[in-house]
């Protein structure tokens, strides 16, 4: 799945297997014109990420985390931008952590394979890695700053991945809703909670959200497996006091009603589960998802 | 008196001055109507304080819940343990709400006022805490992160944390007042005061009891964590929580950078479940649907239901 555009005249890389030179892609003061590098430069690998991320690596190492360098910039007004390029287990990882942290209150830019640029920050992937550049406000000396590391970053990039598959079975009418790929419960619990405990147990996600209603396709090893799933799905939703009126009308489908009024449909074919969230009916209006 | 104090007098002491303000308060309520009531009014459980200021509205909160004299005595050594985890806007604890805190303590004649951190250096400046820690006279002191830096603390009745690890430096102190943000925690959703006390237990205690192996994050591991904050908790009280919800993130806690949200509020309260379950509100949560502010209240370390303490809203 990884592509390495023009790997072989990579600095950074000499074969898939071995771990990214990170240390490749940061601008020098040479390629930035008013930010330079101050140091230290950090690299974190594996479990020491709890070292730099105190409390809040569980959701790299969910999506699946190698490595970090941490660079901080300065102008000479000493304003300050950090830079962190994570080096996640592939394009799918890098894609979902990218996902995961941005929002669709930001706006897109071209650089590496997607990026958005919201209030003080700018997040973007390319191949495994995922880029995060951290401002000081939300002005704009701020965003230009931004732009012109992350352009840099870029440039000295040689890499190339897809996006995961699952998000080409999005229904249509869902594309320009904001998505994140998920690869755990954490990240999904995060979006929405249906159960405290791991019920659905998939192999991967996509949460898509729009207005107030969501949907949800989680992928399975198999058809036999995403059915077999289903089954725990039902009767979890059967039991749970959080659920009401649950209506089971097909082998592949039912529906309920969480304790907020919200309709939640739930169904199964080929390696799928998916779920549609609607607004209680006081809050009506969005349109549900067709699979 | 000899610099170092023992765990139980420390504990012992912050409870003094706990039942201090509980005592307060009730006075202050038998004298409902009187002269006394209608300049001063009974102290707050959580008081909820608006507007533009930071350093008035800390001064207001602090007044609203019994008034700093009620919880720093004269020539009292204080701890204020402000979040410091990140310099992403909207994951650290404003430096203005520090000042304010730390010129507070001064009005009440504390002796020493120290911020305690294995955080390092970088961390302090990053964030503009250190500079307001100097310039106010205040000590920082980084404390390495090696075990022999920390005290082991049994826990009786843990429920998963036998034995915590507690920086040596805090048993020389007399009053603990913990200054957390609240925010977003991809893993907890929540954090506020009670995760806060993480910041004087030792790394490794942090990282080896409280997070399972491989950083497990299915929901066992998870409540796990919470279960372990809820441990710790039961051993250390601080004094005194003040709450900096202002400028929060709430996403891609606790690190950021993530969308910011501004409630411009100050929080504090000595019943840390009730103020983080306030605080939960502030982030559209419940505070029963968190399971350290859960299991707070099961542990009897405070109230969730809002409705059943004094929540006092002001604006300055």
């Amino acid at each position: 799945m990884l592509v390495f555009a023009r790997a072989q005249d990579s600095p950074a890389l000499s074969s898939p297997s071995k771990s990214i030179d990170l240390g490749a892609f940061l601008p020098s003061a040479a390629d930035l014109e008013t930010w330079k590098p101050r140091p230290p430069l950090q690299r974190f690998k594996g479990d020491d990420l709890f070292l730099y991320i105190d409390g809040g690596a569980e959701i790299y190492r969910e999506y699946g985390f190698k490595q970090v360098v941490v660079q901080d910039y300065q102008d000479p007004k000493g304003k300050s931008i950090t830079l962190e390029i994570f080096e996640m287990d592939g394009p799918e990882s890098a894609y979902g952590m990218f996902t995961f942290k941005s929002t669709d209150k930001g706006r897109p830019y071209t650089i590496g394979q997607e990026a958005r640029l919201e209030d003080y920050y700018l997040n973007f992937w390319k191949g495994p890695c995922l880029v995060t550049l951290t401002g000081f406000d939300a002005g704009r000396e701020c965003a230009e700053g931004l732009l012109r590391i992350a352009r840099a970053v870029n440039g000295k990039m040689p890499l190339k991945g897809s996006r995961p598959a699952l998000v080409d079975r999005l229904p249509k009418e869902w594309a320009a809703s904001r998505l994140v790929y998920v690869r755990g419960l954490l990240a999904l619990n995060n979006i929405h909670t249906f159960f405290p405990q791991d019920v659905f147990r998939f192999k991967e996600g996509l949460a898509a959200e729009r207005d107030k209603s969501k949907i949800f396709i989680l992928r399975y090893g198999s058809p036999a497996e995403a059915r077999r799933r289903f089954q725990a799905v039902v009767e979890a939703f059967g039991k749970s006091p959080a659920y009401k009126d649950v209506k089971r009308s097909r082998d592949d489908y039912f529906e309920a009603a969480d304790e907020r009024g919200r309709r939640v449909n739930v169904q199964t074919y080929d390696d799928l589960i998916t779920l549609n969230v609607t607004p209680a009916a006081a809050e009506r209006g969005t349109v549900a998802a067709t699979f | 008196m000899a610099n170092t104090i023992k765990r139980r007098e420390f504990i012992s002491r912050s409870a003094k001055l706990s039942v201090s303000a509980v005592l307060g308060e009730r006075i202050l309520s038998g004298l409902a109507g009187g002269p006394a009531a209608a300049w001063a009014g009974p102290a707050a459980d959580v008081a909820v304080v608006s507007g533009g200021d930071l350093a008035a509205m800390a001064a207001k909160a602090v007044d609203l819940v019994g008034g700093i004299g009620s919880f720093v005595p004269k020539n009292a050594k204080v701890i204020l343990m402000p979040n410091v985890q990140s310099k992403n806007p909207g994951t650290f604890t404003k430096p203005e709400i520090l000042r304010s805190v730390i010129r507070m303590c001064k009005s009440a004649g504390a002796k020493e006022i120290a911020c305690l951190s294995y955080l390092g250096q970088p961390n302090w400046d990053g964030t503009g805490l250190a500079k307001v820690i100097q310039e106010e006279g205040a000590v920082l002191k980084l404390i390495p992160r090696d075990d022999a830096n920390f005290k082991a603390v049994p826990i009786p009745g843990a429920a998963a944390l036998k034995e915590a690890m507690v920086m040596n430096e805090f048993f020389a102190y007399d009053v603990f007042i913990n200054m957390p943000i609240t925010k977003d925690h991809a893993g907890t959703k929540f954090t506020g005061t009670m995760k806060n006390l993480m910041g004087l237990n030792a790394p490794s205690n942090n990282r080896g009891q409280f997070h399972k192996p491989n950083w497990q994050t299915d929901p066992v591991a998870i409540e796990h964590l919470e279960t372990c904050i809820v441990d710790l908790n039961t051993v250390i009280k601080p004094a005194l929580n003040i709450v900096d919800a202002t400028e929060i993130i709430r996403t891609n806690g606790p690190m950021g950078p993530g969308e910011l949200i501004k409630p411009g509020k100050i929080i504090a309260g000595v019943d840390r479940v009730a103020v983080d379950a306030y605080c939960a509100t502030v982030l559209g949560l419940k505070g029963e649907e968190i399971i350290q502010i859960r299991k707070g209240r099961e542990r009897k370390l405070g109230e969730t239901d809002l409705k059943k303490v004094k929540v006092v809203e002001a604006t300055v």
